[in-house]
């Protein structure tokens, strides 16, 4: 299994459908397992939904560069956009353990992420967040 | 997304088609909120036409839990497939929501919980 999709998107939480059905097109070339195709439309929608709703201070269009690979039996997924900085592996880590009422709303994605893909690198160069997330991929 | 409503006894059944995801999640709060409001107390949410759940459906999951906790009502999930199943244990929301097998399962359940109340 060796591939790469590119995609441009518009910072418009719409776009993560037409993402999707992108990614499952991909997914079914590549012949990917239903788990990878799942745990990739998570990531990407967690991650871009992220951007699109929290990294930006204006009303201005802005692209959202996203490439999907696959490497033998390696996943990666590259996020790129020019938002403000935003290092996800600083976002605090919630409690999962706590009881109902103690439960705060929020802050799931960014752990699913985390728990999801194996490596998850970020950097910023030059105005943008560069993200590179990897998974192993196995089982169905 | 689609969503069928329906009652079976004193229990409300969600059947849910498609994704829980940031596009469509506020339909499923909605929808719940809804039947809370019109005196529903014991929701079944039927995930065996689901096959997608994001933090997004996660969120609105916990908010009407909360909700459901204060009025002594409950919300289980039924036949939830195995993704969904692991979205839910890294989650940590296994031990909120109760998950059984079948529709059927999950309404005796509620049946025989109400029964000994």
């Amino acid at each position: 299994m060796n591939g790469v999709l590119d995609v441009v998107l518009k910072n418009d939480l719409s776009e993560i459908q037409r993402l999707s059905v992108l990614a499952e097109t991909f997914s079914g070339e590549q012949a990917l397992p239903s788990s990878a195709l799942f745990d990739m439309n998570l990531v990407l929608e967690e991650i871009i939904s992220n951007v699109i709703k929290y990294a930006y201070n204006d009303d201005g269009a802005h692209q959202i560069m996203v490439r999907l690979r696959v490497h033998g039996d390696e996943l990666s997924i590259e996020v790129e956009d020019d938002g403000l900085p935003f290092n996800p592996l600083e976002a605090p880590t919630p409690d999962i353990t706590q009881p109902l009422e103690e439960r705060p709303i929020g802050g799931l994605g960014l752990h699913l992420v985390k728990k999801i893909m194996d490596t998850i690198q970020y950097s910023r160069t030059n105005g943008i967040n560069h993200l590179v997330m990897r998974k192993r991929i196995s089982g169905q | 997304m689609e969503i069928k409503e329906s009652t079976s006894g004193t229990s409300e059944v969600l059947t849910i088609t498609g994704k829980i995801d940031v596009t469509t999640s506020g339909q499923l709060q909605d929808a719940i909120i809804a039947g809370i409001n019109r005196g529903g107390c014991d929701f079944v949410l039927d995930l065996s036409g689901a096959d997608y759940i994001s933090s997004s459906g996660l969120r609105v999951l916990l908010i009407v839990i909360k909700r459901l906790k204060e009025q002594g009502g409950r919300l289980v999930i039924a036949a939830a497939s195995g993704h969904i199943r692991e979205v839910f244990d890294i989650a940590g929301f296994t031990p909120l929501f109760p998950m059984y097998p079948t529709i059927d399962e999950a309404l005796a359940a509620l049946a025989d919980t109400q029964q000994k109340q």
